[in-house]
């Protein structure tokens, strides 16, 4: 037995020294990474991202950070880190390296500190907009001098004991600043390019409780002075913003009593056009909750980005876990969690995403986490990519890929599957739709082929029907005759 | 001959409820093995609904398959029937006997069973836009239904009125005893769990 040992561990020792260079080792995550399943229920899958890096003020440089409310990548790759409670905005480098600290900007000639800032937002040409919540104002800050602010609008829409407390901004591909003020319900303060205030913006609706049916019921038996005495029931603010290339704002939800639609994609008209199979509305985040203490923890999102392919990433603080869905809202990937160790959070609060990396923002912990995509997840993404381009055949190779190293990935199922209807062959896309939880494709796929079943045997059936048919009226013919003769 | 035929057959039944239910009751025609055979297929064609139907109409996760609930699916709200009808028909001078409420109800599930059955058989046909199987399921389930009252009616020598009202009280303590079933399986579970508790608090003293 023991002769055996040895010669098992030799034989290991000799296969590791002859393939050292192929063997890569991927140490294990530390937070799961799964996806859903037809049913709802999570399945276990490869990480889709490691952490690389894990920065602190310290470490970058910059002395200590202080609760960081909020951070912003440009298009160079310069990342603004609004250190809310040091007063200051540091500039770093997609590479987590030291540029800048802004301490103080130049207003009408004299030094101001940047206090309080909770919300950044800079565009191509550097331009700095940083809310300033507690001053009730938005600079605008051009190479350390404020160019101008945003204040509380005059307009007949806004009421004179509206606070106008911007927490998040957000700037579209055509300048109009989407501005988040804490407190207001009636959606996003919409100014235009010079400044001026347009309007409201994509309130979220109220949701359906029972507890608000149960209000309204009340509401229509009191009286107006009981009435004014119930709580009044008010729509969920939205936590963060974020404008896409292609024009659109997308918005996310904190708290909500029903999980659905808490990433919101808002068209120019302020209606959500973001929604799942079928036009119907969906968790962007888990969909198995946990509890405490007999109460359900809902996901709440506590910011929103989308990259340049249309992924969009979203920050749950509830599980601290960071979920990342394409336009057709197909889970793509799953990563992050709450803990102490590298690639998990206490509080994040900002994530932002440049050349693929994704960066996330602790307030507790004062500290920035890069993720990379690793060799699956960027292969899921590559596939996702070449699927909506409408490259099928070319997905479908990779999503074969995806699917040697994930065998539950519903997602690969579907792309193979779709590139076999595209060429017609159905008998093979039904095999791989049926994996695939969707459905309506499999429904599709499955009446084109009965039907080249039906064209193919449908003329021999008839056939030997039709000649059963004709011996059986031959012979009762023949009966008949014979009876006759009898 | 023909006449002996009748009752003990369900396809007869369900064609000819009045004349069948009849002699269930007042001819002693019915046959309880034949009920207990029809209760396992409705049993058996239960499970075959749940795992066989088509891919497009099957929600279900195959993998998950529990036999023994899908039993009490069938045989608990049967016997519930039953058992309360037969209460009912006590309480309004129905004549019926619990031996023919329940043959009689066993064969009133065959038009179901055979719609199941078909509509199964449909789903593994037909695409999502053409739900003909479940319409076949559900002229199956109304036939039994319509058979059912018409050879209860007959059975305990009810009007039409004093029927629908015997089947309403039926349907009422169905779900009384349902209830009480649930209670007492609460209640049973809890006393499981008081126990347990004592026993493992005394073993630990004990050692």
């Amino acid at each position: 037995m023991r002769k055996y040992q040895i010669r098992l561990i030799c034989m290991l020792f000799i296969t590791v020294l002859l393939f050292k260079n192929e063997i890569v080792v991927n140490a294990q995550s530390n937070f799961n990474s799964y996806t859903y399943d037809e049913w709802n229920e999570s399945m276990a899958a490869p990480a889709s991202y490691r952490p690389i890096a894990v920065k602190n003020g310290f470490q970058i440089g910059s002395g200590a950070w202080n609760t960081p409310q909020d951070f912003f990548m440009d298009e160079d790759g310069h990342l603004y880190v609004a250190d809310t409670g040091n007063n200051r905005i540091v500039v770093l480098d997609h590479e987590l390296n030291l540029i800048e600290i802004m301490e103080t900007v130049q207003k009408d000639g004299e030094a101001i500190s940047l206090e309080d800032i909770e919300g950044l937002y800079v565009t191509k040409n550097h331009v700095i907009y940083a809310a300033q919540t507690s001053a009730n104002r938005i600079l605008v800050i051009r190479e350390g001098t404020v160019v101008r602010t945003i204040e509380k609008p005059v307009s007949s829409l806004i009421s004179e004991d509206f606070i106008f407390s911007p927490t998040k901004i957000g700037l579209d591909i055509y300048g109009r600043v989407y501005v988040l003020s804490k407190g207001c319900y009636s959606g996003l303060l919409q100014f235009d390019v010079d400044g001026s205030f347009m309007g409201f913006f994509g309130a979220n609706k109220v949701e359906v409780t029972a507890q608000v049916v149960f209000n309204y019921m009340w509401k229509s038996i009191l009286s107006d002075e009981q009435r004014a005495a119930m709580t009044s029931i008010l729509p969920i603010e939205y936590s963060n913003i974020d404008c896409s290339k292609d024009g659109f704002v997308y918005t996310s939800t904190v708290g909500t009593q029903l999980p659905k639609s808490q990433i919101k994609k808002l068209n120019p008209l302020g209606n959500n056009i973001y929604y799942g199979a079928g036009k119907s509305e969906f968790n962007f985040g888990d969909e198995e909750f946990f509890y405490t203490k007999g109460k359900v923890n809902y996901p709440s999102f506590i910011d929103v980005k989308v990259d340049g392919n249309g992924f969009i990433f979203a920050v749950d603080l509830t599980s601290g876990r960071i979920f990342e869905r394409d336009q057709e809202s197909n889970l793509i990937a799953v990563f992050g969690g709450t803990g102490s160790q590298s690639g998990t959070f206490t509080t994040p609060v900002a994530v932002e995403v440049y050349e693929g990396k994704v960066y996330v923002l602790d307030r507790l912990k004062n500290n920035i986490t890069v993720f990379v995509p690793t060799e699956y997840g960027s292969m899921v993404e590559r596939a996702t990519i070449l699927y909506h381009n409408g490259l099928y055949d070319e997905s479908s190779e990779v999503w074969k890929q995806v699917l040697k190293r994930n065998a539950n990935s519903a997602l690969a199922y579907n792309g193979i599957g779709k590139a076999y209807v595209q060429n017609g062959d159905y008998t093979n896309a039904l095999a791989y739709l049926r994996y695939s939880g969707d459905k309506y494709s499999y429904s599709k796929s499955f009446g084109k082929n009965r039907l080249i079943l039906v064209r193919q045997y449908g003329p021999y059936v008839i056939g030997v029907v039709a000649v059963l048919a004709v011996i059986a009226a031959v012979k009762k013919q023949v009966k008949k005759r014979k009876g006759r003769k009898i | 001959m023909k006449d002996k035929k009748t009752a003990t057959n369900p396809f007869y039944t369900i064609m000819h409820p009045f004349d069948c239910s009849y002699d269930i009751r007042f001819k002693n025609k019915g046959n309880i093995m034949f009920s207990v055979v029809i209760l396992l297929i409705f049993f058996l064609v239960s499970v075959f609904q749940r795992q066989s139907t088509g891919y497009i109409f099957n929600d279900n996760k195959l993998s998950d398959l529990n036999t023994p609930l899908k039993f009490v699916g069938v045989v608990l709200p049967f016997s519930l029937f039953v058992i309360s009808n037969w209460v009912v028909s006590i309480l309004f001078n129905g004549t019926g006997r619990f031996r023919d409420i329940w043959i009689y109800s066993a064969y009133c599930c065959v038009p179901y069973i055979i719609g199941t059955f078909a509509a199964v058989l449909f789903s593994n046909i037909l695409v999502m836009e053409e739900p003909f199987g479940e319409y076949v399921r559900i002229f199956g389930a109304a036939w039994s239904l319509v058979v059912l009252f018409i050879g209860l009616m007959v059975m305990h020598e009810y009007g039409f009125t004093k029927n629908v009202f015997g089947c309403l009280c039926t349907i009422f303590i169905m779900f009384i005893m349902f209830f009480l079933i649930m209670l007492v399986g609460s209640l049973a579970s809890d006393l499981y769990g008081f126990v347990m508790t004592i026993a493992r608090e005394i073993m630990f003293r004990a050692s």
